[in-house]
């Protein structure tokens, strides 16, 4: 069996057996990778929730997901709020206005926190932050203060998972502390938002993972881009219903930026920095230089893009990946920060990936992910002002596909908001080398007018908290989940493991086995991450 | 804001770290404009414009801070300044760049939707709520000053003593002094002819901000209109072809550019009597040929 062609189904087959006999089996489905082509009925009755992957098919639904009483493992599987999660619905985002309280903690008080997670969080209705830790005093104050000045400061991260007042804990710490924080927040019956990438290696992210399951708690991973509405709509509408790019032969990803990606020094007077696993006061603040915590770019930005890759080939993995990775800053760091890698993907679909940060030049904005398809290019990009933008291939007949592309994405119960409807189409010829400001009267851009107030205003990170609430308070798998978190992170540690050891790096299906070790380097967990855990009391 | 941002660095330490303080206020220059812009949907203030009728909208402290010195502002110059003040820049046009007579009902439909005092602030959990339906906040006549203010504060915790920083060259401020001479010299501009300065305010440790040149007037019917209106009149500013306040913040020097645009010289001067802490230059005149120049508590040195 083609360890490629294996999709969520298998995880999730996984996830029902382990969470009703605690045996962890994995048995293999091929499913076809998720085209529509029909599962095996077993499955769809074995797993209600995974029967379409969400890039299929819109994932169910707001409505209750059908009664899963069909087979003994999901019959067992009772959603009860202490009991093993249901996988049978996958929460998106949740109600718009849903006024239910909800208290967060948040381990890591850094930038990802203090200036996305911790705004978006109090955008939402009902949520306080109750509790918030971190080794630096004033980073920890300054959460508590944009969390209304209420929240209890922890500076260890094991006394906030026991004692913390919160329904739910964010960790967005650096890499190689994700596992131990989600072992020992599952372990204290705690449910997870873990900042992407998921963990420092496969077997880290494969731990968290047996760890949820034992725990029946909630894992989400932050992937926003899994939340992003033009994402969504893209993936979903152009990609999927009316298939508008043809057969996608290749893809291309770029985040460049010119610039040295480090921050300046932080007063670091009385901070027992080694005690919590950093060797140096430098690297508390820098972590994404330094490989002991980090895997650099590819952990820190292109995991998002390698996500979206995945997400839009219809959840597919690589074959193999070779890369070369070169470091341009020659300032002490110990990470890639120029990487070019290129991966195979299933169906002779091939990737190349780079990301730099010596020059920042592109046509698109700062990140873009470029799907190439017979019949038209697609190119997403969620930093600039056009999010997606679509070429049409010269000789292809526009009035065959525009109206498909005016039409409204089907119906879809999962949104609560469905407004992703008439797209602005400009007509025009691209012109090559443009910058986007200028082609972007020329080309055809998707870009969403809605009069749904809410939606416009709504960043990724909130969508995403509120599907995190919504799972946690409803007992629903989230829509980028563990499973999601474990298959975004393999390409980039594989691309890692290529870039380091300069050769050719194999998909193995051992990575998806979640009762195997395997023995590459991006499967196993490194010396740091057994210092973190000795850390701490 | 969509303005350039410029920093200048003192080179008295590695290029290598200057680099790193640049990088940083970048991007921080470039997340607060995610945060303040009203033509970014993500951003807090459309958020704000969105949902703060229908329920307390909770913000950052930071962003709380400057909406109450919006509001302090608002009432300290008898409510020429005016963050609410959107829909009548909308009903003449200007927010989409493009001015137009607006009809009186239009302006009597807008003017009912504005005034701070609708604004609620509260402290406590810091959130910001309309009291009427159809308010919505602009920082565009002071966020660029905000953010000359956050990066100067940045600035002076990584220990930089020597640095001008600007936004489109509107809204400046410095710390310390330049290398060379008692403190940074600036020139303010003649709105007639941007290339030649009304004259230089020489500044340490201070910010300035000047509004008004031509770009921000339009020509209708043979008469010039400011881009910056009377929050009480509905109508554009008269009388005055361009500002500039020296201030201890660019928020506020940048607000009270605007504000003494609608005052007038009399209430500006007074004001700054009033005020320690606020000097300005006032061009005057309805027509570039006829104008006079007003300063107080600055020296403005003049070349000829």
């Amino acid at each position: 069996m083609d360890s490629n062609k294996m999709d969520r189904r298998l995880f999730l087959q996984t996830t029902a057996v382990a969470a009703t006999t605690a045996a962890i089996t994995t048995t293999a489905i091929d499913c076809g990778k998720g085209k529509p082509e029909k599962p095996p009925v077993e499955t769809v009755k074995a797993t209600p929730g995974a029967k379409p992957t969400p890039s299929v098919t819109p994932a169910p639904a707001a409505t209750p997901a059908p009664a899963p009483a069909a087979t003994p493992a999901a019959a067992q599987a009772t959603p009860t709020a202490s009991g093993p999660l249901l996988p049978s619905e996958a929460a998106r985002e949740g109600p718009l206005v849903d006024t239910r309280p909800f208290k967060f903690g948040l381990i890591g008080c850094g930038s990802q926190a203090l200036l996305n997670l911790l705004p978006a969080a109090l955008r939402i209705a009902g949520v306080k932050i109750t509790a918030v830790c971190d080794i630096l005093p004033a980073r920890a104050q300054a959460a508590q203060k944009l969390a209304g000045g209420q929240a209890k400061i922890y500076d260890d991260w094991k006394a906030l998972l026991k004692e913390a007042d919160m329904d739910g804990v964010i960790i967005a710490t650096p890499l190689v502390f994700h596992r131990p924080m989600a072992e020992d927040a599952f372990k204290n019956g705690r449910h997870v938002f873990c900042e992407k990438t998921m963990a420092y290696s496969i077997d880290d992210c494969k731990a968290m993972l047996r760890a949820q399951m034992a725990s029946g708690r909630i894992l989400q991973i932050g992937h926003h881009l899994r939340y992003h509405p033009l994402y969504y709509f893209a993936n979903l509408h152009y990609i999927i219903n009316h298939q508008l790019l043809g057969k996608i032969s290749n893809v291309h990803c770029q985040w460049n930026r010119n610039g040295t990606w480090r921050r300046p020094a932080e007063p670091m007077a009385g901070v027992d920095f080694k005690k919590w696993g950093y060797d140096d006061a430098d690297h508390v603040i820098n972590w994404r230089l330094y490989r002991k915590y980090s895997g650099g770019l590819m952990t820190e930005l292109a995991s998002h893009q390698l996500d979206v890759v995945n997400w839009f080939l219809g959840d597919q993995l690589p074959q193999a990946v070779v890369g070369v990775g070169k470091t341009d800053n020659k300032d002490g760091r110990t990470i890639f920060d120029n990487v070019h890698l290129v991966y195979e993907y299933p169906e002779g679909v091939v990737m190349t990936y780079e990301s730099m940060t010596t020059n920042a030049f592109s046509p698109f904005g700062e990140a873009y992910e470029m799907f190439q398809g017979e019949k038209a290019t697609l190119v997403m990009a969620h930093l600039s002002k056009y999010v997606g933008l679509y070429f049409i291939e010269p000789g292809v007949a526009e009035e065959l596909w525009m109206p498909a592309a005016h039409r409204a994405p089907l119906e879809s119960p999962n949104l609560t908001q469905p407004v992703y409807k008439n797209p602005i189409i400009l007509n025009g010829t691209p012109s090559p080398g443009s910058n986007i400001e200028n082609i972007a009267n020329l080309v055809k851009i998707i870009n969403v007018v809605n009069t749904e107030q809410a939606q416009t205003t709504m960043s990724t990170y909130e969508i995403e908290l509120r599907g995190f609430k919504r799972a946690v308070l409803d007992q629903v798998r989230p829509y980028c989940d563990g499973i999601v978190g474990l298959r975004s992170a393999i390409p980039a540690l594989l691309g890692l493991e290529a870039m380091e050891k300069n050769q050719r790096v194999v998909m193995n299906p051992s990575y998806l086995d979640l009762s195997a070790t395997a023995g590459t380097a991006a499967t196993t967990a490194t010396a740091a991450t057994t210092t973190s855990t000795k850390a701490g009391p | 804001m969509a303005a350039p941002f410029e920093i200048i660095l003192d080179v008295d330490r590695p290029e290598q770290e200057l680099r790193v303080f640049a990088d940083n206020a970048f991007e921080m220059v470039e997340h607060l404009e995610g945060q303040l812009s009203a033509y970014i949907p993500t951003s807090d203030v459309c958020w704000i414009n969105d949902t703060a009728f229908e329920r307390p909208a909770r913000i950052e402290p930071n962003l709380f801070e400057l909406l109450k010195t919006c509001r302090r502002l608002y009432e300290e110059t008898n409510g020429a300044f005016d963050i609410t003040v959107g829909p009548l820049i909308k009903a003449w046009g200007f927010f989409r760049r493009e001015g137009r007579l607006p009809e009186p009902a239009e302006l009597d439909t807008a003017r009912a939707r504005i005034g701070m005092e609708h604004v609620r602030l509260d402290d406590e959990d810091h959130s910001v709520r309309f009291e009427k339906p159809g308010i919505e906040i602009n920082l565009g006549a002071v966020g660029k000053g905000y953010v000359v203010d956050r990066v100067l504060e940045a600035l002076r915790r990584w220990g930089v003593r020597c640095a001008l920083v600007h936004s489109a060259q509107s809204s400046i401020g410095v710390i310390g002094k330049p290398p060379v001479g008692d403190g940074w010299r600036l020139g303010v501009t003649d709105p007639r002819n941007p290339e030649k300065a009304l004259g230089s305010v020489v500044l340490t440790d201070s910010t300035m901000s000047t509004s008004g040149n031509w770009e921000q007037f339009f020509k209708l019917e043979g008469r010039m209109y400011s881009h910056i209106i009377d929050p009480k009149s509905g109508q554009p500013a008269q009388g005055i072809l361009s500002t500039t306040v020296i201030g201890p913040s660019a928020a506020v020097s940048d607000a009270l550019a605007t504000a003494f645009f609608v005052m007038g010289v009399e209430r500006a001067r007074q004001f700054c009597e009033e005020r320690g802490d606020i000097g300005a230059v006032l061009l005057a005149g309805d027509v570039p040929e006829h104008r006079e120049i007003h300063s107080w508590k600055c020296i403005l040195e003049q070349e000829d």
